[in-house]
């Protein structure tokens, strides 16, 4: 629920890759099948007339690993908002010895790892599967598959509002509210939200998903010709905060130095957030009549092996005992997914779950909603880089500063070939969007140049995207590293930009700053506060995502993030494409 | 299990590294070897991979289930998959038997992999759970009957209000109980995948053909036409009925109003007296029904085995009722009676208007013909 969210991030993956000694002891024998050497290639023809005799003469062998006299290990591919069941699975860890260790990542980037297959997690652990099970569906291998599943627990994706507001609109304890009157608030000019980005986060995707449906007015399953881009489009004007995870979502709606009007995100991020930050004036939590898409958690298990096997079955039993759901709930405000559990009192205002709405039933449609979201419905966004040229990035780092660009230009992607037809789910979802207006500040000891760019065909190839990685291949270097200097003039920036009336709805804009050094010239950082303090509030409420590249400070990223409502995320422990491709999800 | 030799003795010959040459000349001999260095206890168990249907693996993982096929000499160890798609995977050499949840299946991967055994130990109907608001809905529009303490689904009335394309809302008193406009319909596995879809089309291919199990190529495309609308329009389906079922059981009506499903699951949940059925949930029966008859398929000789002791073993069968299914041979059935494992308040009622499937060539094409229809975005 804090800032520190994202680098705790970075820091656990980097902790997996110190683990990643112990994991391929584990896997020796895997590697020594993959790489025979001299007398092992006789041992592995003979191991293969073992395995055939064994299997003759009826007799099976188990598997000296298995978990089932305790011990074990278990990796699994996690959401991020699973963050909050460390303690309880801390006690799962003790009473059985298994090692269950947790990958936190995107829902886009789990099905491109797992459809792919580029993971060794044993394990998947996302809020919904729905998505990840179409795509495997059309996957060409039909050999990648779930061998098993089992759901663990239940949040629907609902709607929390101001209470002031709630009561204005007769929405309190109101059963028929439908997700139109909702777009009505919208279009009135009466009511703003904040959600996260659907190709991001799962609570913004089942709201896409579901407003779709609703909007449609069939309340049956969506098809293409039932999408209604007029009024997703005048819905989602509504949308003034997006967020690549729930919990970001959460706390910078809670800080927004703009009031915003409410939240679509867990029932149980909004219940825990009345019952914290907001205790004294609570939410008012909407389940819409027309329905909802409900979260319910699917513990996957991705190898068919015995010994992970015995691990996953403990772990999904022991999830499910009545006592652990009871837990779950009362620690995370998430619903017992255990039939006959139940809580009293029930920590959720609607006891019953509402009313649910189906999820596509194809991944084209699915696809389809997500492109037409970022290029279509969405307020079209400004996304300001501020991009530091000093002498420090010359060779491999300015090499990736220009890849990431060519990358999020859809021109970056690992073939080459520039078609960006290769590309991940997560990269083709990254890349710079119709309607998005691209800045570049690049600044060494001064500010070098400013570029803009208006994406008007989102095409990779297109003639707006070429002139984006045109410019990223022309970034050249300067002498010195003034950060603060650069990021007081790109807000100075922004509030000309601001004062610019545009045409319809403003842009969602904000501010990425990516340094591989310290600062050592221009404006201090006492004086960049206090010109930012001074700032218009339009140009204030823009939030800065700092990248920690290099040799960059931990402390001044943190806070310049910490002063403008943004986040740090750290790309010496992922990547800076992998960096970039995080922040996209906010802006 | 072929992977764990091979782990194995590549592990050995690491450690014993010099004793390499020695084992390479002991050849065969040495790998007999092998299974007498297991140790002790639960390890003289022969395991048993086996790929069901997700609808019996409660049964299959039942503590009482595993302790008599270990006095048997059997561990099982258990992957679930739709019983279709378990006709389509690639990877069944890993398993010793499959147990898909109909003849069909397990003929299909007879013939696919040219083995004769099978057995067939047990059988349940198609029943439909649901809601007594519902039923009651459903009732004063004429779908639900009550005979007694069961409750019959006019399969006929039912086609006919999803031809009028009827919503929920449209239903008099829908307001009070279930005011959305989502259609009435019958929520189900994804035929593509699962069998209880694929039983769920034959049934209403046999209905809506007027009582008559189609045999001809024109009627099935007709039936499919139809048919595929009853699948997409509920939008994405799970593989295997396990989970509608669990999501009737923990998310209530908000999902879905009425699951096909097996009859056994219902029954199993009631025997067991776990809380998770709760009084206002009940059991509809089709008119007609259909039967689901679960086929073990052993792919070795210890899956042969297992596949054995499921049909005779009299504690097994004992098992199989206590979680829902009826088993297939009467004296057996019979007998497990007599001992007391079934009560008067879950016994099930005698069917005898039942539908037959269509032949497999039918099914498929029928089946196919809806998988067009999801590819192509219409229906």
């Amino acid at each position: 629920m804090t800032r520190p969210r994202m680098i705790r991030q970075r820091a656990s993956r980097h902790r997996m890759n110190q683990h990643s000694m112990n994991r391929q002891n584990q896997n020796r024998h895997n590697m020594n099948r993959r790489r025979p050497r001299g007398a092992l290639v006789l041992l592995i023809v003979l191991a293969t007339a073992a395995a055939a005799l064994g299997a003759c003469s009826g007799s099976a062998g188990t598997d000296p690993d298995d978990p089932g006299r305790g011990g074990g290990t278990l990796r699994i591919l996690a959401g991020s908002e699973l963050r909050d069941l460390d303690g309880l699975l801390d006690d799962f860890r003790r009473q059985t010895g298994i090692q269950v260790t947790l990958e936190y990542t995107g829902t886009l980037d789990a099905v491109d790892r797992i459809t792919a297959g580029t993971t060794d997690a044993d394990a998947a652990w996302l809020a919904s599967d729905r998505y990840l099970r179409l795509a495997l569906g059309d996957a060409p291998d039909r050999s990648r598959t779930i061998v098993d599943r089992a759901t663990t627990m239940m949040s629907p994706v609902v709607l929390g509002v101001r209470s002031d507001l709630a009561r204005r609109f007769g929405w309190v304890d109101n059963k028929v509210v439908t997700w139109a009157d909702v777009a009505r608030k919208v279009a009135t000019g009466e009511f703003t939200f904040a959600m996260t980005s659907p190709s991001s986060s799962n609570s913004g995707f089942s709201a896409l998903v579901g407003v779709a449906a609703a909007l449609a007015g069939t309340s049956d399953a969506l098809t293409l010709d039932d999408i209604h881009p007029v009024a997703l489009t005048s819905f989602f004007a509504g949308q003034v905060l997006t967020a690549g995870s729930s919990g970001w979502l959460t706390d910078a709606f809670v800080r927004s130095a703009t009031p915003i009007g409410g939240m679509i995100n867990y029932e149980s991020e909004i219940l825990a957030l009345n019952a914290g930050a907001l205790r004294d004036d609570p939410l008012t939590i909407i389940y819409p009549r027309d329905g909802v898409i409900t979260a319910d958690y699917p513990l996957q298990l991705l190898h068919a092996d015995a010994a992970h096997r015995g691990a996953y079955d403990r772990l999904v039993s022991w999830l499910r005992t009545p006592d652990v759901q009871r837990r779950i709930a009362t620690t995370t405000y998430r619903r017992p997914a255990t039939p006959g559990v139940r809580l009293d009192p029930a920590p959720w205002p609607a006891p019953e779950l509402p009313a649910q709405l189906p999820f596509p039933a194809t991944s084209e449609i699915a696809d389809h909603l997500l492109a037409a979201y970022q290029d279509e419905y969405r307020r079209p966004s400004h996304a300001i880089f501020v991009l530091d040229v000093s002498p420090s990035m010359r060779g491999e780092r300015l090499e990736l500063l220009r890849s990431t660009l060519r990358e999020l230009a859809g021109t970056g992607t690992s073939t080459g070939r520039g078609t960006g037809t290769d590309d991940t789910l997560e990269q083709r979802f990254a890349r710079f969007r119709e309607r998005e207006r691209v800045t570049l500040i690049t600044f060494s000891g001064t500010v070098h140049d400013t570029l803009e760019f208006t994406v008007n065909d989102p095409q990779p190839g297109s003639a707006d995207l070429t002139a984006i990685s045109a410019a990223a291949d022309g970034l050249t270097l300067g002498s010195g590293t003034a950060i603060y200097s650069a990021l007081e003039a790109a807000y100075r920036y922004v509030a000309d930009s601001a004062a610019a009336p545009a045409d319809g709805v403003a842009p969602l804009t904000s501010i990425v700053l990516m340094t591989d050094g310290e600062n050592n010239q221009g404006t201090t950082a006492d004086a960049f506060h206090s010109s930012y303090l001074a700032l218009p509030d339009a140009a204030r409420s823009v939030r800065t995502f700092t990248v920690v590249f290099g040799d960059a400070r931990v402390d001044e990223m943190r806070t310049i993030a910490d002063w403008t409502g943004g986040a740090m995320f750290d790309a010496r422990t992922s990547s800076l494409s992998e960096a970039f491709r995080e922040i996209r999800g906010y802006q | 299990m072929h992977h764990d030799h091979a782990v194995r003795l590549t592990r050995v010959t690491r450690v014993i590294g010099p004793a390499l040459a020695v084992l390479l000349l002991a050849g065969v001999a040495a790998l007999a070897i092998v299974p007498r260095l297991r140790p002790a206890g639960d390890d003289k168990l022969v395991t048993v991979h086996a790929l069901v249907g997700s609808e019996k693996r409660s049964f299959l993982t039942d503590p009482e289930v595993v302790s008599v096929l270990a006095r048997a000499g059997y561990r099982l160890v258990v992957d679930t998959a739709g019983s279709r798609e378990i006709t389509t995977r690639t990877d069944l050499d890993a398993y010793d038997l499959v147990f898909p949840a109909n003849t069909p299946q397990a003929d299909r991967i007879k013939q696919a992999r040219g083995l004769t055994r099978s057995y067939s130990p047990f059988y349940s109907p198609m029943a439909i759970a649901t809601f007594r608001p519902i039923a009651d809905l459903l009732a004063r529009a004429g779908v639900v009957h009550t005979d007694g303490p069961v409750a019959t689904f006019d399969m006929h009335a039912y086609l006919k209000l999803v031809r009028d394309h009827t919503r929920w809302s449209d239903l008099p008193g829908a307001d009070a109980v279930y005011p959305t406009d989502r259609s009435v319909l019958i929520a189900s596995t994804d035929v593509r995948t699962s069998n209880s879809a694929a039983l769920y089309l034959a049934l209403v291919s046999y209905v809506a053909n007027g009582d008559e199990v189609v045999t001809e190529r024109a009627t099935a495309e007709r039936q499919a036409e139809f048919a595929a609308g009853l699948f997409e329009r509920q939008g994405y389906l799970d593989n295997s009925t396990a989970e509608p079922f669990d999501e009737f059981l923990a998310m209530g009506m908000g999902k879905a109003p009425m699951v096909m499903i097996y009859e056994a699951q219902f029954l199993e949940r009631v025997r067991a007296a776990d809380g998770s059925i709760s009084p206002d949930m009940l059991l509809l029966y089709p008119e007609p029904t259909i039967f689901a008859r679960h086929t073990v398929v052993p792919l070795t000789d210890a899956g042969d085995a297992v596949g054995k002791l499921l049909s005779t073993s009299p504690d097994l069968v004992r098992l199989a009722i206590r979680h829902g299914f009826r088993p297939s041979d009467p004296a057996a059935a019979a007998q497990a009676r007599g001992q007391g494992a079934a009560n008067a308040a879950s016994a099930p009622p005698e069917l005898v208007n039942t539908a037959e499937p269509p032949s497999q060539e039918i099914s498929d094409l029928m089946i196919e013909l809806i998988a067009d229809a999801y590819r192509t975005g219409t229906g």
